[in-house]
């Protein structure tokens, strides 16, 4: 049985469809992240499974119950929003005991359990302490604190870091991995970070204009994208598109990128193409590596030096190409430079942006 | 260049004397009246007449006149029932109408909403004869309900809570509805807590107006037992021969509940009107 499943969701403000039909179920103990460009929908997905959002239609199940109509504080769930929503008169001990309190849990109990959420957060020393007396990282984990209290089926993270700085966020994020760990509850997670997604999630589910795009583990999306669409989400620096038509050469499957005048093998393409039709090579930075089997020749226009890394961006006639090289490379601007890259690490996309395979 | 640095400081000089001057001004003619009330309280008639504006030795003697010419405690007592009762419902039935009116999503919100901003350009002394007329056949007439009754709802306060709830945030409210209160624990336990600088500011806003209210309640009120005591104070002004002094004794016992009030409440009342959100 899942933990939650959603079955057609819909959501609908007069004539227009933010949600259209979304189907997922999510696993127990699992750790699930909804991923999309701004206004995809995937922050109104959560507020419907959370019951602040009306459902329009289709099923949300929690457990193996329908919970379209239930009150919020009935579904089993907490969650954590992205301004932490602390009440802001109360001390940290009452904020996190506050929905025991109305769910008339007798004081010994709440205190109990408070001090229990308040040991595993390391709160205790901040349990008299008003919201407004607490860094950034104090609060998100107050919020958080607040959550566990409630013993939900479900926790519900709302950009829980986007408030904090890059740091505290980084140590934010091993925090609720490590809490997901020993807490094992099913907890969903809607970020715009991709490296949030990758980190957390056993399961990252793409959203693009209210629509699921792809629903897989993180190795899955990055490696094997089911559309254009999640190559170029997935990955950072994203993915290269280079246009590029179809070709065989002696019966094996190529494509030629004018642009680049070469023709590059498709060895990992079992689909048989048929010759002149155009198709959209996807090619990932980090793909580039000395001992490739297919090279680029760049004209090279700028390069990063990230320390460990050097991004060298450069084009040949047309698109902007980025390569993500391991080792330090000194290419001055305006040389041309041949960079190698393994041709089993191609992606092809047709002209719909589905992947061809 | 030297010239033009010399004329650019004389113009700043000139700029900030005249701001100088006028803030001057402004302050004096706010603090005067106060001045004038509390030199006349010490003056016998006669000096008030001619414009004295030094103390005199009076003070006692208008005091002791103004004991004798009106029942102190009881329109105080009057004043205040009707101001704290009048504050009271104004505060409790606008904040209710401002959370709502910012809350809750529907069609109609809007037009409802500029429906009851019109009335605000609608002058009291045009609803002055009718809602006398229905207070009479309600038999409210020389009651203080009736004083309190037509302030149950005041247009502005409802402004200006619904624009002090735009700063209320509405992750709160979604917490709380997860954390299991209803709406109406919502606006109880949590907004009315988070939004007490508003409350303060409205407070000393509507205490004020209610304390200070004259017309209204010099239409209504009748008898001397239910009078308030600006409608005491102005009636001995208006005497035939008016005991000034004594009328100014009065003018500083109304004006003291309005100053404490303000004064009390003053940071949260500057806060409020900030619309900050502790």
């Amino acid at each position: 049985m899942s933990a939650l499943s959603l079955q057609g969701i819909r959501k609908s403000y007069g004539s227009l469809e933010v949600i259209k039909g979304v189907d997922l179920d999510i696993q127990p103990g699992e750790f699930t992240v909804f991923v999309g460009p701004s206004g995809c929908g995937k922050s109104t997905l959560l507020r419907m499974i959370a019951g602040l959002e009306d459902i329009s239609g289709g099923d949300l199940i929690i457990g193996d119950e329908r919970m379209n109509d239930t009150d919020p504080s009935r579904r089993g769930i907490a969650m954590v929003f992205q301004s932490y929503a602390l009440y802001p008169h109360l001390t940290v001990r009452q904020n996190m005991g506050f929905a025991l309190r109305f769910a008339g849990v007798p004081k010994a109990d709440i205190d109990t359990q408070v001090m229990q959420a308040a040991r595993i957060l390391e709160l205790e020393p901040l349990l008299e302490r008003k919201p407004g007396q607490l860094s950034g990282g104090q609060r998100q984990r107050v919020a958080i604190g607040r959550a566990i209290v409630r013993h939900p089926k479900v926790f519900l993270f709302d950009e829980p870091l986007s408030n904090l700085d890059a740091e505290l966020r980084v140590h934010m994020r091993m925090e609720i991995a490590k809490l997901h760990k020993k807490l094992g509850t099913t907890m969903i997670y809607v970020t715009h970070d991709q490296v949030e997604a990758m980190t957390l999630a056993d399961k990252i589910v793409v959203l693009r204009a209210g629509m699921v795009e792809q629903v897989g583990s993180p190795r899955t999306l990055y490696n094997d994208p089911n559309n254009r669409f999640v190559a170029g989400f997935i990955g950072s620096p994203k993915m290269n598109f280079l246009p590029a038509v179809a070709v065989s050469t002696d019966g094996q499957p190529a494509v030629r990128l004018d642009e680049f005048d070469t023709i590059l093998p498709m060895k990992a393409i079992a689909t048989r193409l048929q010759p002149g039709t155009p198709v959209t090579v996807g090619l990932r930075p980090e793909a580039f590596r000395p001992d490739g089997d297919c090279s680029l020749t760049l004209n090279v226009e700028m390069i990063e030096y990230l320390g460990g890394e050097t991004l060298v961006h450069g084009r040949g006639s047309g698109e902007l190409v980025t390569a993500k090289l391991s080792q330090s490379v000194t290419v001055p601007g305006g040389e041309r430079v041949a960079l190698a890259f393994d041709s089993r690490d191609l992606l092809l996309f047709d002209a719909s942006g589905k992947r061809i395979q | 260049m030297t010239k033009r640095l010399m004329s650019d400081r004389l113009t700043a000089r000139l700029g900030s004397g005249l701001r100088y001057g006028l803030l001057s001004l402004a302050a004096f003619l706010s603090v005067f009246p106060f001045f004038w009330m509390l030199i006349g309280a010490t003056n016998i008639t006669a000096d008030i007449n001619t414009g004295k504006v030094t103390p005199g030795a009076a003070l006692l003697d208008n005091i002791r006149s103004f004991v004798a010419q009106v029942d102190v405690p009881v329109v105080l007592w009057n004043s205040a029932k009707i101001a704290i009762l009048g504050t009271a419902v104004t505060i409790i039935v606008s904040s209710i109408a401002g959370y709502g009116f910012e809350m809750f999503r529907s069609r109609l919100r809007d037009r409802i909403y500029s429906v009851i901003l019109l009335t605000l350009m609608v002058p009291f002394a045009s609803i002055m004869i009718p809602l006398f007329m229905m207070m009479a056949s309600a038999g409210l007439i020389d009651t203080h309900i009736a004083i309190v009754l037509p302030t149950l709802a005041s247009v502005f306060i409802i402004f200006y809570f619904r624009q002090a709830s735009k700063a209320f945030p509405a992750e709160l409210r979604d917490a709380a509805k997860i954390d299991g209160l209803k709406e109406w624990q919502i606006f109880l336990f949590i907004y009315v807590p988070v939004m007490r600088s508003t409350y303060a500011a409205a407070f000393v806003i509507v205490f004020m107006t209610s304390w200070n209210n004259y017309l209204w309640p010099l239409i209504v009120l009748q008898s001397n037992e239910t009078k308030t005591i600006t409608l005491v104070v102005s009636s001995l002004a208006s005497a035939y021969y008016p005991d000034y002094g004594a009328v100014m004794v009065g003018t500083i016992l109304a004006t003291l509940p309005t100053l404490f009030v303000f004064f009390a409440m003053q940071r949260q009342f500057v806060q409020g009107m900030l619309g900050s959100v502790k």
